[in-house]
């Protein structure tokens, strides 16, 4: 078998964006390399569940991580370095993009992308107020009266 | 489709509940029907949609699927048995499927999920992906989601799995839960609850732990370290009240200390968990002072992170020694090992090592030792 990094395959998303990437970028996602390693990937692998500029925000990220990749365990700076880059990166994405690339990593089974973006969501809502919440993803109050009166009566003693 | 549980399930498993295990006891992602539809339901990533579709809504019943499907003599891997790992497949296999089978045209089908969504969201807004963010929330902010909308609220309170383990150490509900309310929060696994983790709980009181083992009989797994309202009679008791009427699930329990037994009771306290009376663990995970002392899972076989100390052979929380070079850490006699509980020997809060080593000196006034204020000082600065 070729050596990983000459390796190329090519990722198409669902509005027929096609992206060229070493094996070892489309390893970074599992499900992918389970259709590598299937032989399944001959020719282009195609990403039914994702859009081209997803996918190719995914695909910046799996690059980045395989080439700043921590040397060890021990590694510390690299660590923060590569932290320091993901909290950059997810800096310019609104809550939609955000919730897309949850799907779309949860789909392709990359956990580091998973736990980033879920925490990123995670950060925005802490300490939020209901009312917040609702205005942070521009949803509506479709409570009744009694229906809001019951969870605060239930969950109250937490915000106290 | 493969899923792996143990990735999937990483920020459970960084509590160290060990919620993994959990994940593949579920019927919703269970192999079987991850083959299935796990696909759709991914995709769609509203499994109360797909749940409640009607069974057979175009009165197509399979087998006139398959029947149809053999006459043209071909395998299409429609998503029914879609697996990822066919990819190739599909591309390859050039099926002339009819357009438009069942004169549904896609967008009608959308519509009608839309119709759908408007009547169960109320509003119609899509959460999306939001049941993969429910397990990095704090628990205060999952109760604050749930008062947001209608569909959220479900969300948080149908998610067959979040609700199986309930972790409030490190939360800040901690210092203010009180017997009340965490039987309110515990009702909620309606009687599936596995893990509780109460770390630092200060509002339980022996009545209300009572309570919530009474009433999860599944809870095998607790920490109580840090409860500092709860006795050790009133642990025993409960957990015996519970054992005599085979109602308790308990296996493991962590007291982080806050409970000081006595050689009888700590016999007693591993019968109830139904281990060996002076249970000798086959396995033992080397425990250090800092890093154990919050941990909550053992790792090991043993049943409760008390063990009788081989210097005062009390029970207690015994650490080893992580110093490399320190003279007494592997000592032969166990009476003059550093191996010992908190009470015998002495230990740096900062790196755990005993201060027999002749480099980790304590340091006057400060709970760390010499090696350990060096380095916080140049930190400092």
């Amino acid at each position: 078998m070729a050596s990983s990094s000459t390796n190329k395959f090519v990722l198409k998303s669902n509005d027929d964006v096609s992206f060229e990437v070493t094996e070892a970028v489309a390893r970074e996602f599992q499900v992918i390399a389970h259709i590598i390693d299937d032989d399944c990937a001959k020719k282009a692998i195609p990403l039914s569940n994702v859009t081209g500029e997803i996918l190719s925000k995914m695909i910046e990220y799996g690059k980045k991580h395989i080439e700043e990749a921590p040397v060890d365990e021990e590694d510390e700076e690299g660590k923060k370095k590569l932290q320091i880059w993901d909290e950059e990166f997810m800096k310019q994405f609104n809550m939609e993009i955000v919730f897309q690339l949850i799907l779309a990593s949860n789909y392709l089974n990359n956990k580091g992308l998973l736990d980033l973006t879920c925490c990123t969501v995670a950060d925005h809502i802490k300490d939020m107020t209901p009312d917040e919440v609702r205005t942070l993803f521009n949803v509506k109050n479709d409570y009744t009266t009694e229906e809001e009166e019951e969870i605060r009566k239930e969950n109250s003693w937490a915000f106290e | 489709m493969e899923v792996n549980y143990e990735e999937f399930s990483g920020s459970y498993a960084s509590w160290g509940m060990q919620k993994s295990g959990d994940f593949s006891n579920l019927g919703r992602f269970s192999e079987e029907e991850e083959d299935n539809d796990g696909y759709f339901n991914y995709q769609m990533s509203k499994n109360d949609f797909v749940m409640g579709l009607p069974e057979d809504p175009f009165c197509m019943t399979l087998n006139t699927i398959s029947d149809w499907l053999h006459e043209k003599n071909c395998h299409v891997p429609i998503s029914v048995d879609y697996k990822l790992n066919g990819f190739e497949r599909v591309s390859e296999c050039e099926v002339s499927l009819p357009e438009d089978p069942f004169c549904m045209t896609l967008n009608s089908f959308s519509d009608w999920f839309h119709d759908v969504s408007e009547s169960c969201d109320g509003g119609g807004e899509s959460h999306d992906g939001f049941e993969l963010v429910l397990a990095y929330l704090e628990m205060k902010d999952i109760l604050a989601v749930e008062g947001v909308c209608r569909s959220l609220r479900d969300l948080v309170r149908k998610d067959p799995f979040f609700w199986r383990s309930i972790d409030l150490g490190g939360s800040p509900l901690r210092d203010i839960v009180n017997d009340e309310s965490l039987l309110k929060l515990t009702r909620r696994a309606h009687g599936n609850l596995q893990c509780l983790n109460l770390g630092g709980c200060v509002g339980i009181t022996d009545h209300g732990l009572m309570q919530v083992l009474a009433s999860n009989p599944r809870l095998t797994k607790l920490s109580v370290s840090g409860c500092l309202r709860l006795s050790t009679e009133g642990v025993l008791s409960a957990l015996r009240d519970l054992k005599s009427s085979n109602r308790l699930g308990v296996k493991s329990l962590i007291t982080g200390g806050v409970l000081y037994f006595t050689k009888e009771q700590f016999k007693e306290l591993n019968l109830l968990l139904g281990a060996h009376a002076i249970a000798v663990p086959k396995s033992r995970k080397q425990r250090f002072f800092t890093s154990c002392r919050l941990e909550f899972s053992l790792e090991d076989d043993r049943v409760t992170d008390l063990e009788i100390c081989p210097r005062c052979e009390k029970p207690g929380l015994v650490f080893d020694c992580p110093g490399e070079t320190c003279p007494l850490k592997d000592h032969p006699c166990l009476r003059s090992s550093c191996r010992a509980c908190v009470v015998c020997i002495e230990r740096c809060h900062s790196c755990g090592s005993c201060y027999n080593d002749c480099e980790h000196k304590p340091f006057w006034f400060a709970f760390s030792c010499v090696v350990c204020y060096k380095k916080i000082s140049t930190q400092l600065q």
